[in-house]
């Protein structure tokens, strides 16, 4: 069945197992992400028609300059992954101002922006739905993490209450909240806190799955949920 | 960077007193040297001199002068 798909953070990780997953013949993606290269080589491997747009979600004030194609190429979306995020791991005791607001700006006000964006009627068609990407840090809440853990639960938040102000245009808004996933940020992260053991991470493709579900019409009486896909991890 | 500079970082990290910080005294004599200890020590030398260590670079060391080292000229 054709249908429109917007993908935030589209270049690398859960945003391009997703991409990889909803891409089809008779499907519609914009892909967004910084990294323009990324995003075509990816374009030239995926059926369907297909979209890039480099955007840097540090810019809370454009945001709405991305639905411009709405217009330009006649699409309505039928739903948006939301999967762009910055993680970093710094004790309270070395906060940095700076850090802490870019990691709010990008992983929860730029899906704010986004979803303003995307339930205009313009953008969307309605019963369209919206996955935002957390975590379940939002929920364990470790040591060392707090401004990442405090952004993916302020996503939270602003998933629940989207979806009760979303309900007149029927957009469903859930969030899947994943234990580690295989991904180069997850690597990275390794890297730095030398973490040998990469066994239990989550394969992208996994997560890119219950994406699909939660936008898809068996998902339909889901709504302001938090799906955690935790790995053993029960908190 | 000054050398009381760099022991007033290392002293926060350590919750100690910087008169307290003594360049051959032993890491692992300190009880905050811990795994947020490490995770400071990563934040701070990145604010200093822009590289990102690995935690197991650090935690390799011994005394304070090899901490003090971390922070650079």
């Amino acid at each position: 069945m054709s249908a429109n798909y917007l993908i935030i953070g589209a270049s690398s990780g859960i945003g391009e197992a997703c991409a990889r997953e909803l891409a089809a013949d008779d499907t519609t993606l914009v892909l967004v992400a910084r990294n323009r290269e990324k995003m075509l080589k990816l374009k030239d491997e995926l059926p369907g028609r297909i979209y890039v747009a480099e955007y840097d979600l540090n810019d809370l004030n454009h945001i709405s300059s991305i639905f411009d194609i709405c217009a330009t190429e006649g699409i309505r979306f039928d739903g948006m992954v939301f999967s762009a995020g910055v993680d970093g791991t710094w004790p309270i005791k070395t906060n940095n101002v700076q850090k802490m607001q870019e990691m709010m700006n990008v992983n929860c006000f730029s899906f704010v922006e986004l979803s303003k964006s995307f339930y205009l009627r313009r953008n969307s068609n309605d019963g369209a739905a919206i996955v935002a990407i957390s975590s379940i840090a939002s929920k364990s809440l470790d040591k060392g993490m707090s401004a990442y853990c405090a952004s993916k639960a302020a996503l939270n938040s602003y998933v629940k209450i989207m979806a009760k102000e979303f309900i007149s245009r029927k957009v469903r808004v859930n969030a899947i909240l994943p234990a580690g996933v295989d991904t180069p940020m997850s690597r990275k992260k390794m890297e730095l806190l030398s973490v040998e053991d990469a066994g239990n991470l989550i394969p992208a493709e996994n997560i890119a799955k219950q994406a699909a579900y939660l936008l898809s019409e068996e998902a339909l009486y889901i709504n302001g949920e938090l799906l955690s896909v935790g790995a053993g991890l029960i908190y | 960077m000054t050398l009381e500079e760099k022991k007033s970082i290392i002293a926060d990290i350590l919750e100690k007193d910087v008169e307290d910080i003594h360049e051959d005294s032993l890491l692992a004599d300190f009880e905050a040297w811990d795994s947020i200890a490490v995770l400071s020590v990563i934040s701070e030398v990145e604010r200093a001199t822009g590289k990102y260590l690995h935690a197991s670079e650090i935690k390799k060391l011994k005394t304070i002068d090899d901490l003090l080292e971390l922070f650079g000229a």
